[in-house]
């Protein structure tokens, strides 16, 4: 159950004048991400990432979230505009918004988006704050066998963010937890892959790799493909605001693909995008006019906004209450905690609930933010899409290089920046996705760590792992998992299903 | 390939093993060894599936020779920014890098081009240096550093 008194103690935690600013900057930083084709919200968290050294770990999670919250919607606007996706989740979103602004309907499909994604997000981050001390408390009962066995079932997510190949997302994979050898040996000290370079000692930097990883490829590929684009945009009128009927007859869509959305994003690995093509689904499946989708119906941005919005608090349960990252781009958020010297998982909740409780308040403090900055957007919609991507590539070029050094102020992590993201390219071209090797890098020590622990508890022994019904019901649910994953990626191997979701 | 070369190679040459550890699961190499033997699994695996494809893919043509000259072209600029830093400094190195890249990427305008260039890096030098306090990497010619050295002087002056 909720503990209302530190319910209390975390409202004047995230009322600090600081935090706030910290959350609106992230809103402000995430559209202006999100309504830019080919920045996606997980670029815009590692580009931010290096400003929170200089914040208090409350104030750079408020700023994260504000990011995390608002990409999502952002990228709807240059949907609706000019049929661009300005990140992955919005794709369902084109589907209506842009025939809606074809039809000089921009207007309300653009509101349409922001009130779903604002009604979804609210109502699903109330669904996580209940449900997350339930689980954080079952999560005390963990030790280190238990939370190895996590950790297996969390690297299954592995195989849900492999796109369409199951094989290159676990080539990937091995790489990223390769790379997370570099360093000390967790038990012993001992120097893995330092080759003599003293800086190595202490490991690559998780932003060193997740900026290479993520910025570097897409500056690469997309700087000059985007200029291109550019040529493209046309804009019709934006036509008249979306009435408060319009707006209300369809609650039981935004409902219906809220829960759809929250199921979803409460489970490791699929994040946004199937949420938002489950929600759109959904509307479209109880619709009293299922004949309009796809040719411009309001229902069916609703539906799709609703599902991709009401993944953000759900997601954020298993990170917070058992250290299993959701999808990217909350790995990259727990990343951001653990450079904060906050450890999610169960520990987290017994000696800082107050923090915890403060982070899904953060998400309702987003979302006001959102539909504020939203509304505003939605006026300078048609300027906005013409944002010069052309020029805003090189400046986050000299933006990732600068954060990077900042970390430790050492020209190694630079440059293995740019050899991460020279690897990130080269992977790219091969199809072979980032994000598997991301979360690897992230989770591989622990899972080094966890499992060496316990076998030294159980001399060696691997019973261990099969003495707890915890540890052995999160193994069966990983080997679940992988199945069901393994399976739906032969079903829909080639298919576009598994290319939209993939991309 | 890789996965042979790091388990015969890397992990000998670069992972430091206690004589108790020896041969056993508690290794600091017994992970890393996994790892190579798994990646050289799914390598092969990888090849197989690749040769039998390649035809299909090969037919399809997804990538342009211009993209591939303008995707390089990108990364040599990356490459360059390192050897300008290590040169000219981080701030001179960063306005050099967002002129050419905007240039590069199709800007034509000398005012944009120069006003983002000089703008850019003069703010994340302020930002950084003088808010941040992080001493940035010293160069063979760096300029910035010659103007922070020179500052008593110039105030003399003033």
């Amino acid at each position: 159950m909720i503990n209302f008194d530190v319910l209390l103690q975390s409202i004047f935690l995230v009322l600090d004048w600081k935090v706030l600013a910290s959350c609106f900057a992230g809103v402000v930083w995430g559209m202006f991400v999100g309504v830019t084709p080919g920045l996606t919200g997980i670029m815009a968290v590692v580009i931010a990432l290096p400003l929170t050294y200089f914040m208090d770990p409350q104030s750079a999670i408020a700023l994260l979230l504000g990011i995390y919250v608002t990409a999502i919607y952002g990228g709807s606007v240059t949907a609706i505009m000019i049929a661009t996706p300005g990140t992955p989740n919005a794709a369902a979103t084109v589907l209506d918004g842009y025939p809606l602004a074809r039809q000089g309907k921009a207007r309300q499909a653009l509101e349409m988006a922001l009130y779903a994604s604002f009604v979804a997000g609210m109502l699903s981050t109330v669904v996580a704050l209940v449900i997350f001390p339930v689980v954080a408390t079952f999560a005390l009962k963990f030790g280190a066998p238990e939370i190895f066995a996590v950790i297996v079932f969390s690297i299954t997510i592995i195989a849900g963010v492999s796109g369409d190949s199951l094989l290159k997302g676990l080539i990937a994979a091995t790489f990223g937890f390769l790379i997370a050898m570099i360093g000390q040996d967790p038990i012993h000290g001992s120097s893995r892959f330092t080759f003599g370079v003293h800086d190595f000692q202490a490991g690559m930097h998780i932003l060193t790799l997740l900026v290479g990883l993520f910025t570097i490829p897409e500056i690469i590929l997309r700087g000059v493909e985007a200029f291109k684009a550019r040529d493209t945009v046309s804009v019709g009128e934006m036509g008249p605001a979306l009435s408060f009927r319009q707006f209300a007859s369809y609650w039981p869509t935004y409902l219906r693909s809220t829960t759809g959305g929250s199921l979803l994003g409460a489970l490791p690995g699929l994040g946004g995008s199937p949420a938002a093509f489950l929600g759109y689904f959904l509307a479209q499946r109880f619709s009293k006019k299922p004949e309009e989708f796809g040719h411009g119906s309001l229902e069916g941005v609703a539906g799709a906004e609703a599902g991709n919005n009401s993944v953000c608090g759900p997601a954020l349960v298993p990170m917070m209450s058992l250290g299993i990252p959701g999808d990217t781009t909350t790995a990259v958020l727990m990343g951001a905690l653990v450079i904060h010297g906050l450890n999610p998982g169960p520990m987290l909740f017994e000696s800082s609930p107050e923090f915890i409780y403060s982070v899904f308040l953060l998400l309702f403090v987003a979302l006001i933010f959102l539909l504020i900055v939203g509304s505003g957007v939605i006026h300078m919609a048609k300027w906005v899409v013409r944002l010069p991507t052309h020029i805003l590539f090189p400046v986050v070029l000299i933006l990732a290089t600068y954060g990077t050094y900042a970390v430790r102020g050492t020209m190694v992590d630079v440059m293995s920046m740019y050899a991460v993201g020279f690897l990130g390219f080269l992977l790219r071209i091969q199809k072979i996705p980032a994000a598997p090797f991301a979360i690897a890098f992230i989770l591989g020590p622990l899972f080094e760590n966890e499992l060496r622990k316990s076998m030294i508890i159980s001399g060696g022994s691997v019973d261990i792992f099969f003495s707890s019904t915890i540890a052995v019901t999160f193994l069966g649910l990983a080997g679940l998992s992988a199945g069901v994953t393994v399976y739906l990626h032969w079903r829909l191997r080639g298919t576009n299903a598994a290319k939209m979701i993939s991309d | 390939m890789f996965g042979l070369v790091g388990y015969f190679v890397f992990i000998p040459m670069a992972v430091y093993v206690p004589e108790q550890f020896v041969g056993t699961g508690n290794s600091p190499a017994f992970l890393p060894k996994v790892m190579f033997i798994l990646l050289g699994v799914l390598s092969a695996l990888y090849l197989g599936q690749s040769l039998i494809v390649y035809k299909r893919e090969a037919q399809q043509g997804h990538v342009r020779t211009s993209d591939w000259l303008l995707a390089g072209g990108t990364a040599l600029i990356c490459i360059g920014f390192i050897i300008a830093i290590h040169i000219v400094g981080m701030t001179v190195g960063a306005g050099l890098t967002v002129a050419i890249t905007i240039f590069y990427f199709g800007e034509r305008r000398p005012l944009v081009i120069a006003g983002i260039a000089i703008i850019l890096p003069l703010l994340l030098w302020y930002f950084f240096v003088k808010i941040a306090h992080i001493l940035f990497p010293s160069s063979w010619l760096g300029l910035m550093d010659w103007l922070e050295a020179a500052r008593p002087a110039i105030s003399w002056f003033a």
